[in-house]
């Protein structure tokens, strides 16, 4: 509650508190530069109230102590009094101004945006702490609050002059609190801000400018490429070094047994001296050291390419036609990497003069301070200076000057000591030397920098981070322009063009940029593109799929398995199954079969009845096929994933047989899955309905059992009543109904067949049906005629089966129509007595005598054959075997004819005696 | 001509009078009554027909009407009953050449001598063979059918017991209502149940319902009669509701009263004068009723719509049938 006390007094050791915790949060690092960030972080770290005090008074001036001697500007205000009074002063009062102006920020910061901090999550308890302790405090503070003014206001400055030297602390004339901040390293500011740079989105307008500028620095590269090089060769076999040198000599030596020709040998040295880049001279003492360092320096000069453009190459004429009149020594970038390459350096003084030159010539040429080069120039230099540093203090000296120094040593006595040691006395007058190279330029800098340039300079330096950006990535975007220029033919598309595809190692950049890391760039920037986000057109998209591990592969196939056998051993209800309504509904489906297969007999009869011949094809039977439950043996496993194909065949499935049932035995498929589509939309329907409920996010939540009557209310059963009225009345009832019919109908057969079986009698036998011997007849009049049905035979058998014994009721009808007429026509006929015939019988004609005692004879061979002892009739033709009778030809209703039938002999029939019946066509 | 166009005035008082409104209503709600009537029996004609042109006839039978009212099996079984004393009736006709139908629907009714009874209870033997059977129930189904013994008429009698509770239930309230009437109020009740749209006027129904415009062919007697009996139906259910959101409107009515009465009670009660009006004055059906009445006869329940659901889109409905 009196959090906002704090504020309301203005109660600074409290705001020093929360401003120290801020910190500790990080939070100044967010809002503020880098430079007003190192003044508040020194001012915070320093842990004094008085100073805090001050500088939220805005009784500060800020001093910057710099380790830095090559910062020029800095160096200035630093320079304790040994410039010029004016220019302090004007130091001065930047100093303080700064100090204002930080100090209403910090307030700013303080007052208004730390507020998120304050409130945000639960308050840190040590935040709490800082607004909760005030009660104690207040007791104290006042005290000292007052001591401190007694202070100020008794003893004024002396006493303040006193206190300032106990906390060393020092005012200056102004009675301003003079601070001095150490000046950060750049390198590592501009780590930071590498670190910073891919929080940042950066735009690509100056992409076409970095583009154009890499060109050129590519064709400067170029040249100096195809310049003749004093190439690297030198480092030749003959050339001796002095570790290698006795090897080299036995080599020379034997240089005929050595199997390897030149240029493996070249290669093989070169990988025992792996360490030795191409500058390794040993001729030349340190000359690796420093033109490694040079050609680094000059190299990043030359990628800086956002301000290194003018200087590349030499100045033309054509640029500039008055250049060599007011330039004496021109020099360029391109002309310090040929001096390097032509080892013309000797020492770190000369190199950098070199560099400098550039830039002096380039300030005193464009001496209008309003002209854009020298912008660039100032730029360049500053980077420069930056570099520089970084080569190290080294005097190249030949081999024979060392030898002769250390043969002098060793006169004089001295131990003889490594390379480590002459290193060390090398570099140590080197160093020395450095400093007047400084001086140098300082004093060429005050006097190039004029007040507007420093405004330049200050432009750039505001957008430090925005330029380092520029710098690292210049040559990366400029790659990534030219790609995509690639793409584009006259602002159309190349069809011809490579597509950009994507590396592996892009999206390796792209999960580092996710996860805020920096993609470490600096160290080496010559051999890798940083990682930009915005040129990254495939970034994001998710890595290949690399398959799955043998482990997980075993993994999955068991749990399968496991899960396989356990629905195994469970029964499958899903698809088979009698349960629910399914067994009524399929018993019902058979009830409706078989009142159709007494249908169809009844009206067989009916048809008889009225029409005279009753074709064959008619009295058969329409096949029903009975429905069977039959499931592919898959189903357990299919039933695990619940396919879609498979469960419309379920719904299918289940409709036709409901269709079945309503009296649809047969439809067209296209209609049931017309129905199955809507029975299928219709429950879904009711899961959505039930699934909108449920998720249901309104406070008054419905129990489930509501949720299921809102449910069927929303479907259309307006009370759950409804269904079980719906199956006592739609399925049970008409159950009963269909087997009441049933039993009916079979009824009603049963009378219609009862007139003919009333007069059953052995003649019915007469038709070869089988009909009687199974007893099938039985059937329809429901008796058990052989009692097989009480033997339990009939179902196994399987001979009662359900056919109508039509042939017999065909048989039947005609029957009653033939019998009825034969009996009133042969009625009066009586059987015909069969006169016995006896050899030479009187009655017989004496022509027919001959005829008749052939035939009497035949006859009594035909029975002595036979066994037959007491025999009363003659064999006749129709008695005889087929084979045995008379064959006459048969002559075609033509009249014609045909050929005689040929009777082959093994069929044909021979007379017993044919001896006999030659003799007696020779009788006759 | 406004005059022509409502003919059935004293009828549906009638009828309104035996399904409970004891007041007269007035005429505005006689002749909505009447429209509503006239629209649904032109609807029941139009969808008949509808059901007769895809059977493949020309004009309209009996079984067309049915099959429009199949589902409320209780309407359906009055109607069966009512058609089979018709056949009773005009057989009855025909052999005591005198009107004696009207008796024997009496005979329903009221208590009666034994002996007529008997003569009921004969007659009832004799005709009932000549009960309607509809063909759409499950025997004709197949291709034959088996020839009915008398067993199977009781079966199927003892089966639509189910829906015959229904019609038991609506004697049950007639009878109700009838109690507490005095003999000539009850001689007016059933004379006034005898009321009908097209007994021995079939020709002025066939006129009011402009049947000949709708109709390819002139449906048959028993059509008319079974229009009749239908429309004798839709003017009780029309007021049977209305009776009921009339009687929840004077609940409210009353409830309200009660609060004013309660606000009001320091005031004094008026006194009471000779030609004031009556305290509790029973008011007839208005058409508002009527209307709010037709308005929940005609309310989409969701068995109609449960298939279009989530399909989005208009659920376009036919004018039901009461």
């Amino acid at each position: 509650m009196n959090q906002l006390a704090i504020f309301q007094f203005n109660d600074s050791r409290k705001l020093f508190k929360l401003a120290k915790l801020l910190n500790n949060q990080k939070f100044f690092e967010n809002f503020l530069n880098d430079n007003q960030f190192n003044i508040i972080n020194h001012i915070l770290s320093l842990d004094n109230y008085e100073i805090w005090n001050q500088f939220l008074e805005g009784n500060c001036f800020i001093k910057y102590k710099n380790d830095k001697i090559e910062k020029p500007v800095l160096e200035n205000i630093g320079s304790e009094g040994e410039e010029t009074e004016n220019k302090v002063e004007s130091n001065e009062n930047d100093g303080f101004e700064i100090s204002k102006k930080l100090a209403l920020h910090i307030r700013y910061l303080l007052w208004e945006k730390a507020i998120d901090f304050y409130y945000s999550k639960e308050i840190d308890p040590e935040l709490k702490y800082a607004f909760e302790d005030d009660v104690p405090e207040k007791i104290e503070k006042p005290k000292v609050r007052e001591l401190e003014d007694d202070y100020d206001d008794e003893d004024e400055e002396e006493e303040e002059k006193g206190e300032q030297q106990d906390n060393n602390l020092s005012f200056n004339s102004k009675n301003q609190l003079v601070l001095t901040i150490p000046l950060k390293e750049e390198k590592e500011s501009e780590q930071d801000l590498n670190t910073e740079f891919n929080k940042v989105y950066h735009n690509f307008e100056y992409d076409r400018e970095t583009l154009i500028k890499r060109r050129k620095l590519e064709q400067s590269n170029l040249q100096l490429d195809t310049q003749p090089k004093e190439s690297t060769s030198s480092i030749n076999l003959g050339v001796a070094s002095t570790s290698l040198q006795h090897l080299l000599m036995t080599i020379q030596q034997k240089r005929d047994e050595i199997p390897l020709n030149d240029s493996e040998l070249k290669t093989l040295f070169l990988d025992v001296r792996k360490n030795r880049g191409k500058w390794a001279n040993d001729d030349r003492m340190g000359q690796e050291e420093l033109y490694e360092a040079c050609e680094k320096v000059v190299s990043d000069l030359r990628n800086y390419t956002e301000h290194s453009t003018f200087f590349l190459n030499k100045v033309s004429k054509r640029e500039a036609p008055n250049y060599g009149l007011i330039i004496k020594k021109p020099m360029d970038l391109n002309t310090v990497m040929k001096k390097l390459k032509n080892l013309a350096y000797n020492s770190k003084n000369e190199f950098v003069d070199d560099l400098m030159l550039i830039w002096s010539n380039c300030l005193t040429y464009n001496a209008d301070p309003k002209h854009f080069i020298r912008a660039h120039a100032l730029a360049m230099q500053k980077k420069c200076l930056k570099l520089i540093p970084t080569i190290p203090d080294i005097k190249i000296k030949n081999r024979s000057d060392v030898q002769e120094e250390e043969e002098e040593e060793h006169v004089e006595g001295k131990s003889v000591k490594g390379r480590k040691t002459r290193h060390e006395l090398k570099t140590e007058p080197e160093k020395k030397i450095a400093t007047p190279i400084n001086v140098e330029i300082i004093e060429e800098t005050p006097g190039a920098i004029s007040e507007e340039e420093v405004d330049e300079e200050l432009k750039y330096e505001e957008d430090e981070e925005d330029n380092n950006w520029r710098y690292i990535t210049s040559k990366s975007r400029a790659n990534y322009c030219e790609q995509r220029a690639s793409l584009f033919v006259h602002n159309n598309l190349n069809y011809n063009a490579h597509a950009i595809t994507r590396k592996p190692s892009e999206m390796k950049n792209f999960s580092h940029y996710l996860n805020q890391e920096v993609v470490k760039k600096t160290d080496h920037l010559l051999e890798e593109d940083p990682y930009l986000i915005e040129y990254d057109i495939s970034g994001g998209i998710p890595g290949l799929y690399n398959g799955i591990s043998n482990e997980d592969l075993d993994k999955i196939e068991n749990d399968l398995v496991e899960s396989m056998l356990k629905t195994q051993n469970q029964e499958h209800n899903f698809i088979k199954g009698n349960n629910g309504l399914n067994k009524l509904y399929l018993e019902n489906i058979s009830e409706i079969q078989e009142i159709r297969k007494i249908c169809f007999k009844i009206s067989l009869i009916r048809q008889m009845q009225t029409q005279q011949f009753v074709h064959h094809t008619q009295m058969k039977q329409p096949e029903i096929p009975s429905l069977k439950e039959i499931d592919s043996p898959l189903i357990p496993e299919i039933q695990e994933s619940c396919d879609e194909e498979i469960n419309f065949a379920v719904i299918r499935k289940a409709t036709s047989k409901i269709a079945m049932m309503t009296g649809f035995e047969k439809t067209e498929s296209d209609a049931i899955n017309c129905l199955a589509n809507i029975a299928e939309q219709y429950l879904g329907n009711i899961a959505k309905t039930i699934k909108i409920k449920t998720e249901n996010t309104s406070p008054n939540q419905l129990s489930n059992r509501n949720i299921l009557l809102s449910t069927l209310l929303e479907s259309g059963v307006t009370k759950p009543d409804d269904l079980y009225t719906f199956i006592k009345e739609k399925i049970i009832q008409i159950q009963v109904k269909l087997k009441t019919l049933r039993e009916n109908l079979s009824n009603f057969l049963k009378d219609l067949l009862r007139p003919s079986l009333a007069n059953f009698d052995e003649k019915n036998f007469d038709d070869n049906s089988e009909q009687f011997v199974t007893g099938d007849f039985s059937y329809d009049l429901q008796e058990d005629f052989f009692g097989f049905k009480e033997l339990g035979l009939d179902k196994e058998f399987n001979m009662l089966s359900t056919s109508i014994p039509i042939l017999l009721l065909h048989q039947r009808n005609q029957q009653q129509q033939f019998t009825k007429n034969k009996r009133n026509k042969f009625q009066d006929l009586e059987n015909y007595k069969v006169l016995e015939m006896k050899q030479n019988d009187p009655n017989v004609i004496g022509i027919l005598k001959p005829f008749y005692n052939k035939m009497i004879e035949r006859s009594s061979n035909y029975y002595k054959k036979k066994n037959i002892t007491s025999w009363e009739y003659l064999v006749e033709d129709e008695l005889l075997p087929q084979k045995m009778r008379n064959i006459r030809p048969k002559i075609s209703p033509t009249g014609k004819i045909g050929n005689i039938k040929k009777k082959i002999v093994a069929n044909a029939f021979l007379l017993d005696e044919p001896n006999e019946i030659k003799q007696e066509i020779v009788n006759v | 001509m406004a005059e022509n166009k409502y003919k059935y005035r004293i009828e549906i008082q009638q009828m309104m009078l035996v399904s409970g409104e004891s007041n007269d209503p007035p005429i505005e709600t006689t002749s909505l009554i009447e429209d509503i009537v006239r629209g649904q029996v032109i609807e029941i004609l139009l969808q008949s027909q509808k059901t007769t042109n895809s059977r493949g006839s020309k004009s309209i039978s009996a079984e067309d009407v049915i099959f429009l009212i199949r589902h409320d099996k209780a309407k359906v079984n009055r109607l069966r009953t009512y058609l089979s004393w018709k056949d009773v009736r005009k057989n009855a006709k025909d052999q005591d050449g005198n009107g004696g139908t009207a008796e024997l629907l009496e005979n329903q009714q009221e208590t009666e001598t034994n002996k007529k009874e008997n003569d009921s209870s004969k007659m009832l033997n004799r005709y009932k063979k000549s009960k309607i059977r509809l063909p759409w129930e499950l025997q004709f189904m197949f291709s034959e059918q088996h020839l009915e013994t008398q067993e199977d008429q009781e079966n199927i009698d003892e089966e639509e017991k189910a829906a015959t509770i229904a019609s038991l239930k609506r004697l049950k309230m007639a009878d109700d209502r009838t109690r507490n009437m005095t003999r000539e109020e009850y001689v007016h009740w059933s004379e006034c149940r005898q009321a009908s749209f097209t007994f021995r006027k079939a020709k002025r129904f066939r006129e009011w319902a402009s049947i000949t415009q709708l109709c390819d062919s002139r449906p048959n007697d028993d059509v008319i009669d079974i229009l009749g009996f239908l429309t004798f139906e839709i003017v009780c259910s029309l007021t049977e509701e209305a009776m009921n959101i009339k009687n929840s409107e004077n609940k409210l009515n009353e409830k309200k009263e009660k609060i004013k009465q309660l606000q009001q009670k320091e005031q004094q009660k008026k006194r009471k004068y000779l030609f004031d009006k009556p305290d509790e004055l029973q008011s007839p059906i208005m058409p508002y009723h009527i209307e709010e009445a037709w308005r929940r006869l005609q309310s989409t329940d969701f068995k109609h719509k449960a298939a279009r659901s989530f399909g989005g889109g208009m659920v376009k409905t036919r004018t039901r049938l009461i």
